[in-house]
């Protein structure tokens, strides 16, 4: 009669119907009508509103029940302990399954046994069973009343208990979730705490390090800086600036120039000295040739010349002169040679002048204790010369034409896996065996380390064969945690 | 007997010949001839066919020393005649009339080189009479001497080995003549200097400056010194030909410009790099030089006043070799003594080099008591222009090391505001250490002349100012 799946809004009017097909079939076609209007009503809105009005829906609390009895008819929940408004416990006959297979255990709980049952159990021989059955009868007409109104309080109960139950059960839930946050969030809390502590430290350690390593660099630094101070102070004072060196030279210079002007006073001097002589020789010479020249004025015994007048006391240079010299014949006058003016023509120098200019100054004290001996840019060119290849070595031996060829080949080559040339034909092929590379090559077979699985197991060194057990237990609360539902419905 | 008729009568032709021609030179000789000469067309009688013979080349050569520029047409004919003809009269005349034609400019000269005058006076270096070497050697000497294209052509003719070889000869005015020809040659360029190295000039030239010539020792030393003027190389080449100290007989020479050529020689040689300069000092050249400057007068002086210079600017231990020398009096007494300008700049130049290193080289020129001439000679308004801006830029660089303030404070007086802020900076400078200083500064009314300066305020010279005045107590101040 009712082949359709049940669609979880559409459950409780099922329910309900299935519940009238047994013994009160007639009343129970009946009654669907009202109840089944009556539960559509109230389908409605819970239609409608689908499932959101609804906390967690009651499809699970009916598949909860699901694995015992889908098919089976269900009962009817029985009437709540609390809450419900028609609460009786008149008990009813007419129960609508006999021998029915056991509810589950869970449901057994929620109701007390059943009046039927009881009574059942109750029952005893068959006198009793006639006046049973007649009281049986009497009841009947009640029954019906009964059950709806049985029907109709759970109705109405369910709706609250079941907003009720979702209720506390998703506050539960919530609970239970946060305290797993929240304990969570202690054990990250936990976790990140020694880690960062770590860490730190671990920077600290590297940040004590490089300042270590900075303080020693500065207290070198500073020495070397001292001791280059010194140095360039010692260097610069004895081999650059050396003071008393420059006034050892400037003081020979004043030494050397004294002897230059003395010396240069004496060859002027000199010099004088010829331009005189060389004046008065020329005058004499003057003199001579005009007492050759005049030598008739030469006074005789009898006739005094004119140079020797009697009133004088004595004869005038110019007689004396004139008695010395020879007289003259008119010769030619000597060609005047064209070395007269040579060099070492001088009356009375008869050595060169020469220059000694005492010893050679000291010098500056500029001796530099290395170096090169050529000049410094001179080197450095020669040193770092650029290459400059002439046009033949430039150019390589190879045409380019071999040389892009033999490249090529190279790249062939390298590009190869193996070297062993591919024959087209199957024959060649026949008998080869395959080898493997060395990734998959052992010793028999495969290896499955490093293709199947990365982590190496080594049994032999295991301690026992057994895994690891638990020893604390786990918390209870977080057990069931992801657990309670299908998988489908997991979120956390 | 009809024979010697005939060449009787020919000689007598030859002879009215001759004698009509030195007639023609002789008057040609004297300047106010020459324009009755030309219109009386005595060109043509001369010249005429057959060209210039005997004393013809002299007419010619007369006729255009004094400056007559006209035809250089017969110099055809004489090129080509001086190959030719045997007689070494007419080469010397010959070479005489390009002399005088080449030496007026260098557009006459050039016309000389183009008609092909160069090959045949170099085949005239090569004769065996010196007077033609010498003509010869003169003609080159005076085409050379007018720019360096000129000089080209004369090297390129070949005339410098045989001008070297005629150094050698012994005749005086030939060495003379062939040295001056050299200096011409070397003066133009570097190149030219060099071809006039290369030839084996230098140990010549440096071996004849011990000769008593007068003459001869200034063309040498003129033409070591063109040599030595172009580079480094050049002048060490010089140097290296021993020519100290001998040289510096030649500054105590009695001949003016036998010192002047000697001391330019120096001075080239100086000019180029410390090294020679340290060189030239250790040989004792600069006290030669200064002799030399204290003995001399006029231009003659001022290549040795600019060889202190060189040599003072290099560094400043040379400078001190100068200062040591006694070099500043005389510098002294020529800035002070000379009327010429460019010798009171060259003086001012150098005393500027000497004083700018060091406070101590500072002092040592203005010891000398030679700022404040220095000062009015820059305020002279009859000044030339070199003048001021040698002495100004000479002040500067001395007033800017100078911390003898004895000799500063003179200069307050009436100094031009851009140099007044160096003396003012210098006391500022020195004044906030020296008490000593500070007290004479006051009493010798230095503090009073500092405030009467007028100074823009936020200028240097205020700067100056209130350094000065905050050595001394406000009241002194006031």
């Amino acid at each position: 009669m009712n082949p359709a799946p049940p669609s979880p809004g559409r459950s409780p009017g099922r329910l309900r119907r299935s519940a009238h097909t047994g013994p009160g079939a007639g009343g129970g076609r009946a009654a669907p009508q009202a109840p089944a209007g009556r539960a559509r009503k109230r389908l409605g809105p819970r239609q409608e509103g689908g499932r959101h009005h609804l906390s967690p829906s009651p499809a699970p609390r009916r598949q909860h029940r699901a694995p015992s009895s889908l098919t089976a008819p269900r009962r009817l929940p029985g009437p709540s302990p609390r809450g419900c408004r028609c609460r009786t416990r008149s008990p009813r006959g007419a129960g609508p399954s006999r021998g029915r297979p056991g509810l589950p255990a869970g449901g057994a709980g929620w109701y007390g046994p059943l009046p039927w049952r009881r009574r059942r159990r109750a029952g005893g021989g068959s006198g009793g069973s006639m006046a049973a059955l007649a009281r049986l009868r009497a009841r009947l007409p009640a029954l019906r009343e009964e059950c709806f109104r049985r029907n109709r309080c759970v109705d109405e109960d369910r709706k609250i208990k079941y907003k009720a139950a979702v209720k506390i059960q998703s506050w539960f839930r919530g609970c239970r979730v946060r305290a797993y946050l929240r304990h969570l969030n202690k054990m990250v809390i936990c976790i990140q705490k020694r880690w960062r502590g770590y860490q730190s430290r671990r920077y600290f350690r590297k940040i004590v390090k490089t300042a270590y390593f900075i303080m020693k660099m500065n207290f070198y630094n500073e020495m070397a800086v001292r001791i280059q101070k010194r140095w360039r102070g010692y260097y610069v004072r004895k081999y650059i600036h050396n003071y008393y060196a420059l006034k050892k030279y400037l003081e020979a210079v004043s030494v050397n120039n004294e002897i230059v002007r003395n010396e240069l006073q004496e060859y002027a001097e000199m010099n004088e000295n010829e331009r005189k002589k060389k004046d008065q020789e020329k005058k004499e010479k003057e003199k001579k040739y005009q007492a050759r020249k005049m030598h008739y004025l030469l006074s005789t015994e009898q006739i005094a010349g004119i140079y020797n007048s009697p009133f004088r006391k004595s004869p005038d240079p110019m007689e004396l002169l004139l008695r010395q010299s020879k007289p003259l014949s008119h010769r030619q006058q000597q060609v005047k040679s064209p070395f007269t003016d040579e060099l070492y023509d001088w009356p009375t120098c008869k050595r060169p002048p020469t220059f000694h200019a005492g010893e050679p100054l000291p010098p500056i004290g500029r001796q530099k204790p290395q170096g090169p001996f050529c000049d410094t840019a001179e080197v450095l060119r020669q040193r770092y010369k650029p290459l400059e290849p002439t046009l033949r070595v430039a150019a390589s031996i190879d045409s380019p034409l071999g040389k892009a060829r033999a490249e090529m080949k190279r790249e062939e080559w390298r590009n190869h896996i193996h070297d062993n040339e591919f024959l087209p034909f199957s024959s060649y092929h026949k008998n080869e065996k395959y080898d493997p590379s060395i990734h998959r090559s052992g010793k028999y077979g495969q290896e499955t380390y490093g293709i199947k699985h990365f982590r190496e197991v080594q049994p032999n060194k295991w301690v026992t064969g057994k895994d690891f057990q638990t020893v604390s237990p786990s918390i209870v609360l977080f057990e069931k945690f992801g657990k309670t539902y299908s998988r489908c419905g997991q979120i956390v | 007997m009809s024979q010697r008729q005939v060449l009787q009568v020919f000689e007598q032709y030859q002879r009215a010949r001759t004698q009509f021609v030195q007639a023609v030179a002789e008057l040609s000789a004297r300047p106010q001839n020459a324009e009755s000469l030309r219109s009386a067309g005595t060109w043509g009688a001369v010249g005429g066919r057959g060209g210039l013979w005997g004393p013809g080349p002299q007419f010619v050569g007369n006729f255009f020393t004094d400056g007559n520029q006209e035809a250089a047409a017969p110099c055809d004919h004489l090129g080509l005649g001086v190959a030719v003809k045997n007689c070494r009269f007419y080469k010397k005349a010959a070479a005489f009339v390009l002399r005088a034609v080449g030496k007026h400019s260098p557009q006459l000269a050039q016309a000389v080189v183009q008609c092909g005058a160069l090959e045949s006076l170099v085949i005239c270096l090569e004769d065996f009479d010196p007077g033609v070497k010498e003509a010869a050697a003169w003609a080159l000497g005076y085409i050379a001497r007018h720019n360096s294209e000129l000089s080209q052509a004369v090297v390129d003719a070949g005339a410098v080995p045989l001008l070297v070889l005629c150094i050698q000869e012994p005749e005086i005015a030939l060495k003379r003549i062939a040295a001056s020809t050299l200096s011409d040659i070397s003066k133009h360029s570097p190149e030219l200097a060099q071809t006039v190295v290369d030839a084996g000039a230098i140990a010549h030239l440096a071996q004849m400056i011990l000769n008593p010539d007068a003459k001869l020792k200034r063309q040498v030393l003129s033409a070591l010194s063109q040599i030595a003027k172009h580079s480094v190389d050049l002048a060490e080449l010089v140097v290296e030909a021993e020519i100290f100290p001998v040289v510096l007989t030649c500054l105590k020479d009695s001949d003016e410009y036998v010192k002047k050529n000697g001391a330019t020689l120096i001075r080239e040689i100086a000019k180029h790099t410390p090294e020679l300069s340290q060189f030239i000092v250790n040989a004792g050249g600069v006290a030669a030089v200064i002799d030399c400057i204290g003995s001399c007068r006029g231009t003659v002086r001022l290549p040795g006043i600019m060889m202190l210079g060189y040599v003072a600017a290099h560094s400043e231990n040379l400078s001190m070799a100068v200062i040591v020398s006694k070099g500043i009096p005389p510098l002294c007494t020529c800035l002070v003594e000379e009327q010429e300008d460019h010798i009171k700049a060259a003086a001012a130049w150098a005393l500027g080099q000497i004083g700018r290193h060091t406070p101590e080289h500072a002092r040592a020129v203005a010891v000398a008591n030679v700022l404040p001439t220095l000062l009015s000679m820059y305020m002279d308004t009859h000044s030339s222009e070199d003048l001021q801006l040698k002495t100004k830029r000479a002040l500067k660089n001395i007033l800017q090391k100078c911390t003898y303030l004895p000799a500063l404070e003179p200069l307050l007086q009436d100094a031009p505001p851009n140099i007044m802020k160096h003396i003012v900076g210098q006391f500022s400078k020195v004044l906030p250490h020296d008490s000593k200083a500070r007290r004479l500064f006051v009493t010798t009314g230095g503090l009073k002349k500092v405030q009467e300066i007028k100074a823009e305020p936020g200028s240097l010279l205020q700067e100056y100012i209130n350094t000065i005045n905050n050595c001394f107590p406000e009241e002194i101040v006031r």
